[in-house]
């Protein structure tokens, strides 16, 4: 809804109330188009002290009392049989035609703007009602007064403004029998300045010398200045241009545009008798209103056509209106011109920004996105948003590659610098493809998203320029998620096992998971590479599922040979999967299903998980380890977590990252990550997990500095179900070299 | 509330070929043997219509009747097209007064006046009332119908119905009043039940593509969009298929199931069948009003989006009953919605509705334009499904 939405009505609104030729129609019409507009189910109107017309009230039925003190402002409501009591609006008809509007809505809630229309409905049936009293009364007016319904139907059909305002000072002289008529508006860009628009008895040399004039200055000007109708009767005596032609009287009444003055229609008369009175008053401001409607109808219809090509968050051209100009602009290029250049924009961790800060901030990014891009590029380029966090760039005539680098640095540089959201200080990036050249405008903007993309998995923030090549990454890359899609769906996934030992014993106490996958045709894909694919694609949830069931189901084999003997089993648990609302349920169905008990699964989730900081984490957290199931923090370290997490969340164990397990055995110093990290479990009574031991000395070492368990290929190197199981049931634990 | 007088809805169906056995069949199964309030009909186009209606008048007694020929019939056992379905109120907690107008065409707004005239006559002490209004949908503006019924009829009635139909043939069309078979007329049925009555209204199809300005229409026929030729803008933008471009037939097939979306307050668009082109003068010609001036959409829908408007429809009837089980349900679903779903989907729809609404009975058929009015004053509705829940 807006001021467009209650331009629109008007004008709808005028358009039927014009049509009907008496009173009492174009009375019970308006009132019922009143009603329509505001979805309200009574309206009526009141003149005289009297309802001379209601709508919804049944026959007999009508409060008439209640409806007379709306009209007089001494009451809010009234009682609609079948609905109760209702909240009622009132608006004055015009002041030629003293009368009340009233509109009545079951769910109330007239809003400001609601009740603009309202007034401006019963400024339109006033006006209405007058001119048809007037043709009744005045039957030689006639032909002129139909002028005026011919104005209404130009306004509503949305002629061109100059030919409606035309219309305007044509039917003013006319009717008022007077020689001279004009509408002068004030000037969009210098509000200093009048301008003629329509005109009608002025010669040549008038209207060239009087084309523009300051506001204030001549009748029309004082109108505008002064807001209201100025007569003069003895014109020869005002300082004024048209005096020296011998006009003697004249009168002006302002048009205006949604309260302001926005211009004048004057008439002038050089009949030395002429004298201007009310009925000449009433029918110039007659004449007025229909000025001031049409300029604010023509003003939606810009504003209609203006939204339908540009963003109205950013108030940049839309989709529609850059690939028009970049039509435009490539029909140019063909002709012998410089390439053209589209860059495609996307805003990095943008859903993130939604996400944790809200839409509002969301938007606010992308309103500072639109503005700060505007400022990199060259007068004569076009930028546009796309859609969500997409923009594009039309660099025309780029003369070289290296200028179109130069922008793209540019637009880099310029968006990397930290913006205030909700005044929480935010650094963002965006990455940008690059296309040039010269062949259709879709495929240009396909190629620079392709580019874009490029950027996008090479480490964001960075642009990259469009080549033939990249287009075959990205088919890679769909037909790699495809095969995944498809490995998850057909059960073509395995899972390997790496054992997790006792540091003192060399006992194994525990397994982690880790999905391995073989395609048929494109061979072994390394976790690195699919588990990213599947976060992207939306494939991390069933994909995660089938682990959990997988490795669940194995260690309850196990503990049916073993007993309480066999080890736990750890599953990687993504952010996603943790976010999603029935993760609890949906591990505990699985060990229930599968018969394993719950203190039988550790459940691995990373570090930046807990960074986040979400209750929602921490209740389903809290939820697992309800059911007996341990966590433990995956790389823990790394992710410059503060110690508040470790009382915060419920945790079992620490995993020691690789890179720390390294230096764990290197000259003095370079243990202290290790060292304090096992300090710090043994203060929260948690166990720790040396990750990627590979030396027979990062285990002695580990288990001097009190680290309990390890993991590695020092111990043992993932192996199938069944590989494992032999370790297990052959000798009871594996027996590394201590 | 008399909540103790005894109310029964029954719906019949006839697929027979001969009127007279068809309106019996039917109307026996739904007055099955005792005294109805009200029986309404919808049948096929095709039949002799005297005929049919003699036979039911005969097995009902001469119970108030009103009726009217369709492009298709709905019955609890699903969509037919050459059938009769009757269905028929009785018991002490319904009574009905049944009213007409004839040669509607010359003054819609009278004719919608006139028969709202029947509320006034209920007199059974019935806390619940509607105005069901069955019409000639080709005699022009049928909001003008509305502002009249209204205008009589006041805030507090709902009313419902639905243009009559003639299988898709666009010629003419017929309406029932007791014995009367009539033309270009509005007959109506005020209907007061000592239970709720529930009424849902969803269309089902989604915006397509940018708004635009309507740069040139009367009436109901669109000559310029957004100041290009309509037509043109129409094909285009829609990307219609080649026959539609020049086939009149392809083109109604293609324009059934992409109408016109006109902005409203809410935000809700009404939605506005395109019925015809001119390739000639490049217009699109809608059968109702579109205001020049107006903004615009073009819309389409699928038979996803369309049955879940049905689900919706049903829903907001049923819950407005507030918790009591529907004794049977009417539905007024536009020939455009039909056209969406073809054959195997309407079938799943009337199953849809009877299922939501516990089974009740079901009576309805395909409608050239909709009635319902529960909220404000506008009430004419175009690719809609109206659902009233009798409780």
């Amino acid at each position: 809804m807006g001021r467009n939405w209650s331009t629109q009505q008007l004008v709808e609104f005028l358009a039927a109330v014009s049509s009907f030729g008496d009173e009492g129609a174009a009375t019970r019409g308006g009132a019922e188009r009143a009603a329509e507009a505001l979805e309200a189910e009574v309206a009526a109107v009141v003149r005289d002290d009297r309802v001379v017309t209601s709508v919804g009230f049944p026959p007999g039925e009508v409060p008439e009392q209640e409806l007379l003190e709306v009209a007089r402002g001494t009451r809010r409501d009234v009682g609609v049989p079948g609905l109760g009591v209702c909240e009622a609006v009132r608006a004055p008809l015009d002041e030629s035609v003293p009368g009340t509007l009233i509109v009545s809505r079951c769910d109330g809630g007239f809003s400001s703007e609601e009740l603009d229309l309202l007034r401006g409905m019963g400024r339109v049936l006033g006006l209405n009602l007058g001119m048809i009293r007037a043709l009744e009364s005045l039957q030689q007016r006639q032909r002129l007064l139909e002028t005026l319904a011919g104005i209404h139907r130009m306004i509503s059909r949305r002629a061109p403004l100059t030919d409606v305002l035309q219309a305007v000072v044509e039917g003013a002289a006319g009717l008022l029998g007077d020689s001279v008529a004009s509408v002068r508006l004030v000037e969009q860009d210098d509000p200093s300045t009048m301008t003629i628009v329509a005109q009608t008895g002025m010669t040549d040399e008038q209207l060239e010398r009087l084309r523009r004039t300051p506001v204030g200055e001549g009748l029309g000007g004082r109108a505008i200045a002064e807001g209201r109708v100025v007569v003069t009767n003895e014109y020869g005596e005002m300082p004024g241009a048209l005096a020296d032609r011998g006009l003697q009287a004249a009168i002006a009444a302002p048009v205006h545009d949604s309260g302001r003055t926005v211009g004048a229609l004057v008439v002038g008369s050089y009949d030395g008798d002429r004298r201007y009175g009310s009925h000449e008053h009433d029918t110039l401001v007659a004449f007025a209103e229909h000025a001031s409607l049409a300029v604010s109808d023509a003003k939606l219809a810009d504003a209609l056509v203006y939204q339908a090509l540009h963003d109205s968050l950013t108030g940049l051209p839309n989709r529609s209106l850059f690939m028009d100009r970049l039509g435009h602009c490539l029909a140019r290029s063909t002709r012998g011109m410089n390439p053209v250049a589209v860059m495609y924009i996307d805003v990095d961790g943008f859903k993130s920004v939604n996400d944790s800060l809200g839409h509002a901030a969301g938007d606010e990014l992308l309103v500072t996105v639109a503005g700060r891009l505007d400022s990199c590029v060259r007068p004569g380029d076009t930028v546009a948003r796309l859609g969500g966090d997409e923009f594009v760039v039309l660099l025309e005539e780029v003369d070289s590659q290296e200028e179109t680098r130069r922008i793209a640095e540019r637009v880099l540089e310029e968006l990397r610098k930290p913006c205030t959201l909700h005044g929480q200080e935010v650094i963002m990036t965006v990455s940008v493809g690059i296309a040039v050249g010269r062949e259709g405008a879709a495929e240009l903007v396909r190629n620079a998203d392709v580019a874009m993309y490029r950027a996008k998995s090479t480490g964001k923030g960075r642009y990259e320029v469009f080549e033939p090549g990249m287009r075959d990454r990205i088919v890679e890359r769909v037909t790699l998620e495809r095969h995944l899609r498809r490995a998850i769906e057909g059960d073509e996934l395995t899972l390997a096992y790496q054992p997790i030992v006792r540091l003192d014993s060399g006992e194994i106490v525990s397994v982690e998971a880790l999905a391995r996958w073989t395609d048929p045709e494109l061979g072994v894909v390394p976790p690195n590479r699919f588990i990213p694919i599947a976060e992207e694609a939306g494939l991390i949830l069933p994909l995660g599922a089938w682990v959990l069931r997988q490795a669940v189901r194995q260690a309850a084999k196990w503990r049916g040979r073993l007993g309480d003997a066999a080890p736990t089993v750890s599953v990687n648990v993504s952010g996603i999967e943790l976010e999603q609302a029935d993760v609890v349920a949906r591990v505990s169905e699985t060990l229930h299903e599968e018969g394993l008990p719950a203190a039988s699964l550790v459940v691995e989730i990373t570090e930046t998980v807990l960074m986040d900081d979400s209750n929602h984490v921490r209740a389903t957290l809290a939820g697992l380890r309800d059911l007996g199931v341990q966590i433990a923090v995956d790389d823990f370290g790394t992710g410059y977590s503060s110690l508040q997490f470790l009382s915060r969340f419920p945790i079992d164990v620490l995993k020691i990252p690789k890179p720390f397990v390294d230096d764990v055995d290197a000259p003095s110093g370079s243990s202290a990550l290790a060292r304090a990290i096992i300090d710090l479990a043994e203060n929260f009574s948690l166990r720790t997990v040396a990750e990627g031991v590979e030396q027979p000395g990062q285990a002695l070492t580990l288990r001097t500095l009190g680290c309990t368990w390890g993991q590695g290929y020092h111990f043992a190197r993932p192996v199938d179900s069944d590989a494992l199981g032999e370790l297990l049931y052959g000798a009871g634990a594996a027996s590394p070299q201590m | 509330m008399n909540v103790g007088r005894d109310r029964w809805m029954n719906v019949g169906r006839s697929a027979e070929s001969d009127a007279a056995r068809a309106g019996s069949e039917a109307a026996a199964v739904a007055v099955n043997g005792r005294e109805a309030a009200l029986l309404v009909v919808f049948c096929s186009h095709e039949y002799d219509h005297a005929a049919l209606l003699r036979a039911v008048n005969e097995q009902s007694g001469g119970a108030p009747l009103i009726g009217c020929s369709t492009a298709g019939e709905i019955a609890t056992d699903g969509p037919g097209d050459a059938s009769a379905v009757v269905v028929a109120f009785g018991g002490d907690g319904f009574c009905a007064s049944t009213s007409v107008s004839r040669g509607a065409s010359s003054d819609l707004r009278a004719a919608g006046a006139d028969v709202a005239n029947a509320v006034a006559s209920l007199n059974g002490g019935h806390d619940e009332r509607v105005l069901l209004l069955l019409t000639d949908g080709l005699a022009g503006d049928q909001q003008e119908v509305v502002r009249g019924a209204y205008g009589v009829a006041g805030a507090a009635i709902p009313l419902v119905g639905g243009c009559a139909g003639d299988g898709l043939e666009m010629k003419s069309t017929v309406q029932f009043h007791g014995s009367e078979v009539l033309t270009d007329s509005v007959v109506s049925a005020a209907l007061g039940s000592d239970g709720p009555l529930g009424i849902g209204v969803r269309h089902g199809w989604r915006k397509v593509g940018e708004p635009m300005l309507v740069t040139k229409a009367s009436y109901n026929r669109v000559y310029s969009l957004a100041g290009e030729p309509a037509l043109d803008v129409y094909l285009d933008r829609l990307g219609a298929p080649e026959e539609a471009r020049h086939d009149p037939a392809a083109f109604t097939r293609f324009a059934l199931t992409h109408p016109l979306g006109l902005d409203r307050r809410s935000g809700e668009e009404h939605v506005r069948f395109i019925g015809e082109a001119d390739f000639e003068e490049r217009s699109i010609i809608s059968i109702a009003e579109v205001p020049q001036g107006g903004l615009a959409w073009f819309m389409e829908g699928d038979s996803d989006s369309v049955l879940r408007a049905t689900d919706a429809a049903c829903a907001d009837a049923v819950d407005a009953l507030g918790g009591s089980a529907p004794l049977g349900v009417l539905a007024f679903d536009c020939i455009a919605r039909r056209g969406v779903l073809g054959e195997e989907g309407i079938k799943a729809e009337v199953d849809r509705v009877s299922e939501r609404v516990g089974n009740a009975p079901v009576a309805g058929f395909y409608t050239y334009g909709e009635f319902a009015r529960t909220r404000g004053i506008s009430g004419f509705h175009n690719q809609t499904l109206v659902v009233m829940a009798v409780g």
